[in-house]
């Protein structure tokens, strides 16, 4: 127990540089004994190694859909499949080579990624996970079925790989094949899940509204999943026909599928270490329980059922931040004087930049909001206020692309029509939001939380060098101007989920504010927060508007719409029931029937049942 | 004895303490609400109380038994009822499904459900009229009605209380505060967590104010709404300004 808790104090106190020290010193034996055992292993134990090896690209692959995007996969063999057939055929048909037929099968798998991937778009785990397990079967059964592809016999003659005028068939030639494709699997994956693509991968799976209402393109981000996960699937697809030379259907079952999402979960979604090791335990431990021959799975069986009790994240999860880097830097000096120019025209004070004509919509037979109209302009502040229900929300949604209203129109700049526009599309035109329970990516740090935020901003990062490019030292300095903004600047490096309530609010609007928006749409913003934070939040605003961004708000505390709004909108059941200067609407007797109720009934002892004070009868 | 008595109660999430030395009491019939800025501990105290949070040390003993190990169901069917921050109603069951799961432990006397039922629809008449509509379809005001409701089908002689007007128009938040009373007046002392400290130091009998998982002041709720770190620190007024003077929640006042 003492050790322990030693242990755990050394671990937690030692400085980043040791643990880069360490880090590099294991992977530095890692890659030693990978190198030397063909040394000391025999024949069997090597081909052994090789399916290990193929098993580990297999699962670095599968972890880009799982791990990184958080999207179920249980047909993942299907792209090792189209691997293996795509290469063979061209070489048995076409006398291409291994290395001419590589970029085609990379480029057949990445159709078919993007071919499972396009109907799965829009279905979130079970639905996806079934039509996922089709996918698979599909091909399988496909292939079955052909002549081409050999039917059930499959393909047989497949000429090995060929390096340097040396055909490649000796276990031990194959195995170092196996590590350089693993070596470069690794090298890519590794790029990818540090990638702005993978950054937005990650907020889609911590929160697929959040990052769509901050201008992640939810489609194509998970499209490039699949597709990615496929162009790794097939290259090790390519490597098993050609250490064989024969390929049948039943080496690409729903059961391999499953063998490559169990390398992925009990090495640890997410992380690379994590599949090599994970393929080690599930390819090579079968192997070792060979003495009790007709029990070795049960016992594998056993196995896994033990680990994932013990370690229900795995063996080797990701590290959770890269917290140690940022806390190495002094972050305060990072934050520029003024923002990376905005490219984006700040409107005159003034200027009509929103324009809500006549929208309505129903949820089922409900009127959630009925014939709603109103302008906000350059440098104000509007604030919403209604009864729960009354349809305040809803009428965020559908200026924000979340709902697209049965009719009425929303235009922004008073021309351009955001009827239709996906939400990602309305945040890069200028129009960022927040959400009334707060939704960040909670397992992102402050930095990360706000860099998902700037996809939005250029849209050039759209392109797929533009995803593929690392975060840039400009686009973090944006990250840690805002977050000074909003107060921050010392917490960029903690977890979303480790600030305090206030500043879970404040990065909302920094997260926000850094797609350079004109208008700023704040959905109850001071919901649970105490006076102090209140305050700050009502300066916090009133800094933002300042800046030339015009403010939309739906809030419940009076204090706080009384001080800030410009103007008031009062909603009761979808319809607009006052609007005005905030004095005037207060006093409005339909308001205060609706919303504020009477003074009177502040006091509790007064004896008016609860129907009474809620007017819902008299 | 008082119904309900922590004392030096502990709790951490992880190496994290939430609660560093809790002890409160809750007597026959009483209000008491629990102050505290976010983070504070407030709903950790509820939540250990109910048995939904493991405690580390200290001990909770309600009606001379101690509960401070006990499931959650058994504390329930002892007679505390819980209703926890954000509502968390059964979005997807009508209104009379989600009052029969709250009559849960009776389930096997529909006569002792539906006698229950009828007098939540006595304190709520509005659930009545919503009684076959889905409760993720109801407006905010009633599905708070709704979570009460649902607790109070268990006749519970404590009612924890978390945020009850969080997130709800100034008009509902007068009605809860109307409920609160009701619900004391028919027998159920009430322990609740109060962001809106204007609210809860108007309705409670006696208030204890948390700061980083321990209290640090207490007193009849009264006085508390006159001492000048309360009125600075969670009623947003200045200290020297009287309270009286302050027009109640809608007003326009400056911080």
């Amino acid at each position: 127990m003492a050790l322990a808790n030693a242990l755990r104090r050394g671990i937690s106190t030692e400085s980043p540089q040791t643990r880069l020290a360490l880090r590099a010193s294991i992977t530095l034996a890692a890659c030693v004994i990978a190198l030397l055992i063909p040394q000391f292993l025999g024949d069997y134990a090597m081909s052994v190694a090789v399916t290990v090896v193929t098993y580990a690209i297999l699962g670095l692959g599968l972890n880009v859909v799982v791990g990184y995007a958080g999207l179920l996969d249980l047909g993942y063999a299907a792209f090792f499949a189209i691997g293996a057939y795509t290469s063979a055929l061209l070489e048995l048909h076409f006398s291409l080579s291994f290395w001419e037929a590589l970029p085609i099968a990379i480029v057949a798998a990445a159709v078919a990624g993007c071919i499972i991937g396009y109907p799965t778009l829009r279905l979130r785990s079970d639905y996806l996970a079934i039509v996922t397990l089709g996918f698979g079967e599909i091909v399988r059964i496909t292939v079955t079925n052909l002549n081409v592809t050999g039917g059930p016999n499959g393909l047989y003659g497949i000429p090995p790989a060929g390096v340097f005028g040396h055909s490649i068939v000796s276990t031990n030639g194959l195995y170092y094949l196996g590590l350089f494709f693993m070596v470069l699997a690794i090298a890519f994956t590794g790029l990818l899940s540090r990638s702005r693509l993978g950054r937005a991968w990650r907020s889609l799976r911590e929160d697929e509204t959040a990052s769509e209402a901050v201008g992640v393109p939810a489609i194509k981000v998970k499209l490039m999943a699949y597709v990615m996960g496929a162009i790794v699937g097939a290259i090790a697809g390519m490597l098993f026909a050609a250490r064989f030379g024969t390929i049948d259907p039943t080496s690409f079952t729903y059961n391999t599928s499953v063998m490559i999402l169990i390398v992925v979960i009990v090495g640890g979604m997410g992380s690379i270490p994590g599949m090599l090791l994970g393929a080690i335990i599930v390819i090579a431990l079968p192997e070792l329980l060979r003495s009790v021959s007709n029990y070795r799975m049960l016992f594998f069986a056993l196995a896994l059922v033990a680990l994932m009790l013990v370690r229900p994240e795995g063996l080797l999860p990701p590290r959770r931040t890269r917290r140690g880097a940022y806390r190495a830097q002094p972050p305060p000096d990072e934050a520029p004087s003024s923002p990376a120019p905005a490219g984006r025209r700040r409107p005159g004070r003034g200027e009509l930049l929103l324009q809500v004509t006549d929208v309505s919509h129903r949820f089922g037979g409900v009127r959630a909001v009925d014939g709603v109209s109103f302008d906000v302009h350059a440098g104000e502040i509007v604030s919403v206020i209604g009864p729960n229900g009354a349809g305040k929300t809803t009428v965020f949604n559908c200026i924000t692309g979340l709902v697209t209203p049965r009719s009425g129109d929303v235009r922004l700049g008073g021309t351009r029509s955001l009827r239709g526009v996906k939400p990602h599309k309305v945040v890069r035109l200028g129009l960022a939001r927040t959400f009334q329970g707060i939704r960040l990516f909670d397992g992102l740090d402050a930095v990360e939380n706000c860099l998902v935020g700037l996809i939005a901003h250029q849209s050039r990062m759209l392109s797929l060098g533009g995803l593929l490019s690392r975060t840039t030292r400009e686009d973090r300095a944006r990250a840690m101007y805002w977050l000074d903004f909003v107060g921050l600047a010392d917490r960029g490096h903690l977890l979303a989920s480790e600030l305090s309530y206030g500043e879970r609010r404040r990065l909302e609007i920094a997260r926000a504010l850094m797609s350079e928006p004109q208008l700023l749409l704040l959905d109850e913003p001071a919901a649970g927060t105490n006076p102090t934070e209140k305050r700050e939040l009502m300066s916090l605003v009133k800094q933002v508007r300042d800046t030339g961004v015009a403010v939309v708000l739906i809030e419940h505390d009076m204090g706080l719409v009384m001080e800030l709004s410009d103007r008031v909108i009062v909603l009761d059941q979808g319809r607009i029931i006052a609007a005005g200067e905030p004095q005037q609407v207060r006093d409005d007797p339909r308001v205060i029937d609706a919303y504020l109720g009477r003074e009177e009934d502040d006091d509790p002892d007064a004896g008016k049942s609860v129907e009474e004070v809620l007017g819902w009868r008299s | 004895m008082a119904l309900l008595t922590v004392s030096d109660l502990h709790a951490y999430y992880g190496d994290t303490a939430a609660l560093r030395g809790i002890s409160l009491e809750v007597e026959q019939g009483e209000i008491v609400a629990l102050l505290g800025s976010n983070g504070a501990g407030k709903t950790t105290t509820l939540r250990t109380i109910t048995g939904l949070q493991r405690a580390r040390s200290g001990r909770v003993v309600y009606d001379d038994t101690d509960i401070t190990r006990s499931k959650a169901h058994t504390i329930v069917r002892m007679g505390v009822g819980h209703v926890p921050e954000g509502r968390r109603i059964f979005p997807a069951l009508t209104v009379e499904e989600n009052l029969r799961l709250g009559g849960y432990l009776s389930r096997r006397s529909p006569k002792v459900v539906a006698a229950r039922r009828d007098a939540v629809f006595d304190l709520f008449p509005r659930l009545v009229e919503r009684r076959s509509q889905l409760g993720g379809t109801l407006s905010g005001g009633e599905q708070q009605m709704l979570a009460i409701g649902r607790a109070m089908m268990n006749e519970p002689q404590l009612l924890a209380l978390d945020e009850p007007s969080m997130g709800l128009a100034p008009i509902v938040v007068k009605a809860v505060g109307v409920v609160i009373r009701q619900i004391r007046e028919r027998g159920t002392s009430v322990l609740m967590v109060e962001q809106n400290a204007r609210q809860a130091l108007a309705l409670a009998d006696r208030a204890y104010v948390l700061e980083t998982g321990r209290i640090v002041l207490e007193g009849p709720a009264g006085e508390l709404a006159k001492d000048a770190r309360v009125r600075h620190a969670y009623l947003g007024g200045s200290a020297e300004e009287p309270l009286e003077s302050d027009a109640p929640v809608i007003s326009g006042d400056t911080p």
